[in-house]
């Protein structure tokens, strides 16, 4: 799995190629508290990239989304592939976390100041 | 005497800590390089013209012998050797090395020589790591054994019902857990299917607790208004449930449902909400006698209502993961079991299942199955697990997999 992450107006995207899964879940964990600590509140993950998720990166999303939420920031999912979104809806997670088809809208979603 | 091979080898041995040393075709030690008398602590003097077997164990000493002899009979040119050196100071090193047959200048055999390497070391340190790993495995298998006692020694069977499961861990602790127990009244019971994300000793920790305040607040007799339990399904409920509904959202059933799951989310969050863990959870309560069933489903793969010709009905998500926020909502659903209806509850373990090849077992192949009729909940669940053990072929198993049958028997 590799992590990228770029600015995008005030949003950090941060781009996941791979599987998350046990294996792989510690590490994402700690590369999105580490952005949140370091001021970076305003997540976008792009799911793209990923091509599978277990219940162990479901762990790691909502551990990112409680902290950024926490820092008064929030954390926001864009672009996942049909098993993920599927994956993502059965564990009720798009009802919690904002989910967008693109990058772009994810993005925007925080211009247009739609509070967390 | 000198060596049969070249200064120049001699001296990368030496470089590279290789002992060397020849012996005379009765086993007599005619040479030994510097590193052979360091490794020994013997002065040359000392080795040469002794035999060999005194400066090795005596079940070393037949073993060299072994491997000599087949090479003399032009068993391969050399044969690979780990031996004990016995050291002038009584202690034991442990060599890795090679023998082979020394040729004279005319290609006659005129001996043994060999070389050998100090893995002492090595051996000391793959000692240590085969005991931590085996200690590792010992609290494994302790937890193992105390976790089956968060697991129903057997399970409830009311009068016309067959009730069944299948358990299989993919290692020695697990995430998934499953329970069946009557509420009281001894007419009710609670189903639990139950899936804690992640893996390892943190999911089998939490399946404990999972499982525990389940049923824990599941007995308790809370008292709760109508217009409590009621509110909790807002204003959908008022729109299009029937009588029959509402009056099962009524029953203690539903009380026992939704303190359960809603005391359970909110203890999880409140208390543990640090580590990020929840659970996928399916928990229906059972009216044995008119085969009404309501649940909820925290966002477990459906499980499906079977009938004789075929899947009914799936029970989608009535709501989240447990354990994810504080607060949220559960929404209670009803589905009515007939008489020769089976209910399966499955955790994503069955459909993630992979063959050697990769491929998932998956729902189709799930459904398929699940939808041929049945003769009991115990067949269903052995036409499954043998499905699973052909698909799976042997491969180690990735994720647990739980499987629960709720069988309605016909009516006579």
């Amino acid at each position: 799995m590799e992590l990228f992450i770029r600015q995008l107006n005030q949003a950090g995207v941060v781009s996941i190629t791979g599987s998350v899964d046990a294996l792989t879940s510690g590490e994402l964990t700690k590369f999105m508290l580490e952005q949140i600590q370091s001021g970076q509140r305003q997540l976008v993950a792009d799911l793209s990239q990923v091509e599978f998720m277990s219940s162990a990166g479901l762990r790691a999303i909502l551990a990112a989304f409680k902290e950024s939420r926490q820092q008064g920031g929030d954390l926001r999912l864009a672009n996942a592939q049909p098993g993920v979104q599927k994956l993502l809806k059965l564990a009720g997670f798009t009802n919690i976390i904002r989910i967008y088809p693109t990058v772009q809208e994810a993005v925007s979603s925080f211009e247009t100041g739609s509070a967390a | 005497m000198n060596a049969m091979i070249e200064p120049k080898t001699l001296d990368v041995l030496d470089n590279v800590g290789y002992a060397y040393f020849e012996a005379d075709l009765s086993g007599r030690l005619t040479f030994v390089n510097d590193t052979f008398c360091q490794m020994s602590g013997y002065p040359r003097l000392a080795v040469l013209g002794r035999h060999f077997r005194h400066f090795t164990t005596r079940q070393d000493a037949r073993q060299i012998y072994g491997l000599f002899n087949s090479l003399m009979k032009s068993e391969g040119s050399h044969k690979n050797i780990e031996a004990r050196l016995k050291k002038q100071d009584g202690s034991i090193m442990i060599a890795e090395g090679r023998i082979a047959v020394l040729k004279d200048f005319g290609g006659k055999a005129a001996g043994m020589c060999g070389i050998f390497a100090d893995i002492t070391d090595r051996k000391r340190l793959e000692e240590t790591m085969l005991q931590a790993r085996q200690a590792a495995e010992h609290e494994l298998q302790i937890g193992r054994r105390i976790q089956a006692d968060f697991l129903p020694d057997s399970l409830p069977q009311p009068k016309g019902w067959e009730i069944d499961s299948y358990f299989k861990a993919a290692r020695e602790v697990s995430g998934d857990f499953y329970d069946a127990f009557f509420l009281s009244g001894g007419k009710r019971i609670g189903l639990v299917v139950g899936d804690v994300c992640d893996k390892g000793v943190g999911a089998a920790l939490f399946m404990a607790l999972f499982r525990s305040l389940i049923r824990a607040f599941a007995d308790q007799h809370y008292s709760l208004s109508w217009m409590d339990v009621l509110s909790g399904d807002s204003a959908k409920a008022g729109q299009n449930s029937s009588v029959e509904r509402r009056r099962a959202m009524l029953s203690p059933g539903a009380t026992a449902l939704k303190n359960a799951i809603h005391l359970t989310n909110n203890y999880i969050t409140k208390n543990h909400g640090r580590t990020n863990m929840f659970a996928t959870i399916f928990f229906g309560v059972l009216d044995s006698v008119t085969g009404s069933l309501i649940y909820i489903n925290g966002g477990q793969e459906p499980p499906l209502v079977i009938g004789p010709s075929g899947i009914k009905r799936r029970l989608e998500p009535t709501g989240p993961a447990v354990g994810l926020w504080p607060d949220l909502e559960f929404k209670i659903e009803q589905a009515d079991l007939e008489p020769g209806d089976i209910l399966l509850i499955t955790t994503d373990g069955l459909l993630d299942a992979r063959s050697p090849q990769g491929e998932f077992f998956g729902e189709e192949r799930m459904l398929e199955l699940a939808g041929q009729p049945a003769a009991s909940a115990q067949a269903l669940l052995q036409r499954l697990q043998q499905s699973i053990a052909e698909h799976v072929a042997g491969k180690s198993q990735y994720d647990d997999i739980t499987i629960m049958a709720v069988k309605r028997e016909n009516q006579l």
